[in-house]
């Protein structure tokens, strides 16, 4: 190659180059740059000030997003894997009462780590509105009307944050076994209180031996096959739910009707000033009572009437259709997403409505007044209030060194230790006296 | 924007790019441990190629595993029990929403008697793996013919499979190119039964092996996946002695580009098939 050629190039080159806007070189440069020192130094690389790897804010942007995008989604899962560790919602206004009451000796072998379900904590005082109604948080109120009302508006001497979880003493009593209630007498008002679910925390645990034996064998293949399922620890589910009742109503003697769709329900009924209490039925699973003295009381198990629930079964009249169904209203959320065509919520809200249909019926006739009088209704609660709010404040009355009633149960125990004592006590006895036989050593080739 | 494109193009076409450089190497060390290896040398071969995806390595480890206990491996065994005779000397009938409880947690004693069955011949070491247990009464309808000698304790089925480490040889599946696992399954003796025995439980192991071994030979390597023994009742005769029927099934590393799953299993019966009529030759003279 020659002299004149390699000028006619290089001018060239450096024609391009000015054309070229971008300040980045073509690659194959360096190379032809070594046979041609006497030109002048080729623009640096990175031109001072420039934005280093070519990276157009857009693209950094996008690349940005992507980023949080996978972080978010990473955190997501820890937070999902470390059961709810990282969690930081409601940190500061948890209250103190879920918080495990006493630590549980760690037990001699692994095999008999039985873990206790605790409520998740939540913000005190709130309700939200959840596909069935409202859902109140501990020291929020249940009304007839619907009304913002906490437990201090109405009782003294309710600590939201004091660990009040065990009566005295539990009595039990059986249910009823026909499928009728004390007929109300003339002058007397019927109240109800109708929920999903109670909410209150109690550490009264209402179970039976095939719940026990059940958790036991889940809990045992989860211990010796896959210790990080969840499954380890199971132990069986029946902790009753405590619900304060307030009942201000003075319009005449009030019989009490007090319902739960589900879970075990624990009733503590308070009496306002002037107010009397003439009766008070209980619809629910295991129900639980402390009444105010001298109340007599009765109590319905769904369970033990073989009620169909099958879907649409609430449309063929039933002989005994008591599982407590509240009529769904426009505000829930299941009834809104219904509205819009969501097929899940229109089957959940028709047999709601089918269910309260052959709820009312049976109700209607065995009280006589249909269940939408006097009614106060939740999803959730741990508090109700049957009446007016009252103009004095009523003394709240605390679980602890109460005797409490409750139908009739296999087992009923008091305190999270003693239902993991249960479970171990049993799991040791089936195994024959050592669970250590549930895992038997490896063996191996004597050599 | 435009900018974007660039980029997710020039990932697309360096990803296959990527996994090019990464299979050829893999590749390479195959060939050149596979050509020492025919020359003679004595090598450490890993057990494992070095590069295999995720599901590829634990099936290899569940298979191969030369020093560990898997799931991989298992005999699988039933015994029937009346649940009155798990209970010990004195112990109370535990109530029958209890007995199912009872029966599971005391079912694993009675299968470490079969781990030490296996000891020596099929394992170097045993362990149990998964475990039930169910307590049938005669108020079922379906198992009132065997239950009905136990009407109110019941009848327990206790159901355990074992993990071992294999005492066998197992080849090596590291040597393979293009390796893939592959499986296959038989039921021994022609679906014949053994007495349920000792001695009949020492024959199927002793048939399982023999099988494996024959597949090693063919293949170069062979893993026991399974010995899975049914107990069987004689339908006319309670009283006649219970029998036992075995299927196995074996894992072996194949080329993959040389074989298919159904040419394991095609060897396999044709293994099968040459050592019934040998024994059956054999049993004629």
């Amino acid at each position: 190659m020659d002299e004149q050629q390699k000028r006619v190039f290089a001018e060239r080159l450096e024609r391009i180059q000015a054309q070229k806007a971008d300040p980045v070189p073509a690659p194959e440069m360096p190379e032809i740059v070594q046979g041609l020192n006497e030109l002048p130094p080729l623009p640096p690389v990175n031109p001072p000030g420039g934005n280093g790897g070519g990276f157009g804010p857009i693209r950094t942007l996008l690349i940005l997003v992507i980023l949080l995008a996978m972080g978010g989604f990473g955190a997501f899962y820890a937070s999902e894997m470390s059961d709810g560790a990282l969690d930081l919602t409601d940190v500061q206004s948890v209250t103190p009462i879920e918080t495990p009451a006493q630590a549980v000796q760690e037990p001699p072998n692994p095999l008999l780590a039985f873990a206790v379900d605790r409520p998740e904590a939540r913000s005190p005082g709130q309700r939200t509105a959840t596909d069935r109604g409202w859902e109140h948080t501990l020291g929020s109120v249940a009304t007839p009307d619907g009304a913002q009302v906490q437990v201090a508006d109405i009782a003294s001497g309710f600590d939201p944050s004091r660990l009040d979880s065990r009566p005295a003493r539990i009595e039990t009593f059986q249910p009823n076994e026909n499928c009728t209630l004390r007929r109300p007498r003339d002058g007397e008002v019927v109240r109800n209180v109708r929920l999903g679910a109670g909410t209150g925390f109690t550490e009264v645990h209402a179970v039976s031996d095939a719940g026990i034996a059940d958790a036991i064998l889940t809990h045992s293949q989860a211990a010796l096959f896959s210790p990080k399922s969840h499954e380890f620890g199971r132990t069986a589910k029946g902790r009753m739910n405590r619900v304060d009742v307030f009942v201000t109503d003075t319009s005449g003697p009030v019989y009490l009707v007090l319902q739960a769709l589900s879970g075990n329900t624990l009733w503590n009924v308070h009496r306002g000033q002037g107010v009397q209490i003439a009766h008070i039925a209980m619809i629910g699973n295991t129900s639980g009572i402390i009444a105010p003295n001298g109340v007599a009381f009765e109590a319905l198990r769904i369970a033990d009437f073989g009620i169909n629930f099958d879907f649409e079964a609430h449309d063929v009249a039933q002989p005994c259709m008591i599982a407590p169904y509240r009529l769904p209203k426009d505000f829930w959320e299941g009834q809104k997403k219904a509205a819009k065509g969501n097929a899940l919520f229109e089957n959940q809200m028709f047999t709601f409505n089918s269910g309260h249909r052959a709820f009312s019926a049976w109700y209607t006739e065995v009280l006589g007044v249909d269940p939408e009088t006097g009614l106060t209704e939740a999803e959730g609660a741990a508090h109700a209030l049957v009446g007016p709010v009252p103009p004095g404040l009523l003394g709240f009355r605390p679980l602890a060194g109460q005797t409490i009633h409750v139908t009739e149960a296999e087992r009923l125990l008091i305190g999270d230790d003693a239902l993991i004592e249960a479970h171990q006590a049993l799991m040791i006895a089936a195994a024959g006296g050592d669970v250590a036989a549930i895992q038997p050593e490896t063996r191996r080739v004597q050599r | 924007m435009r900018g974007i494109f660039g980029v997710i193009v020039f990932i697309l076409m360096a990803l296959p790019l990527a996994w090019f450089y990464v299979a050829m190497y893999w590749g390479f060390t195959i060939t050149k441990d596979i050509a020492a290896f025919q020359s003679g040398e004595t090598l450490e071969l890993p057990i494992m190629p070095p590069v295999k995806w995720l599901e590829g390595r634990r099936q290899v480890k569940d298979a191969f595993s030369p020093d560990e206990i898997t799931r991989g491996r298992s005999v699988s065994y039933s015994i029937e029990v009346p649940f009155a005779d798990m209970l010990q000397d004195g112990e109370a009938m535990p109530d029958r929403a209890l007995a199912e409880l009872y029966a599971t947690l005391r079912t694993p004693a009675y299968f470490m008697p079969i781990c030490d069955e296996i000891l020596g011949t099929l394992a170097e070491a045993c362990e149990l793996g998964s475990f039930k247990a169910d307590v049938r009464y005669p108020e079922d309808r379906r198992h009132w013919s065997t239950t009905m000698e136990h009407p109110e304790t019941g009848l327990a089925i206790l159901t355990a499979s074992l993990n071992y480490l294999p005492a066998y040889p197992m080849g090596n599946p590291g040597i393979v190119p293009n390796g893939e696992i592959e499986a296959a399954r038989v039921e021994l003796f022609d679906g014949k039964q053994v007495p349920n025995t000792v001695e009949g439980r020492a024959e199927i192991y002793a048939e399982a092996l023999a099988l494996c071994t024959a597949m090693r030979e063919a293949f170069g390597n062979c893993s026991l996946r399974s010995v899975s023994m049914e107990p069987r009742r004689a339908k006319r005769d309670p009283d006649a002695e219970p029998h036992l029927t075995a299927t196995v099934a074996f894992r072996v590393m194949v080329d993959k580009t040389k074989y298919r799953r159904a040419a394991v299993q095609a060897a396999l019966d044709e293994i099968v098939a040459t050592r019934l009529a040998s024994t059956a030759t054999g049993s004629d003279g």
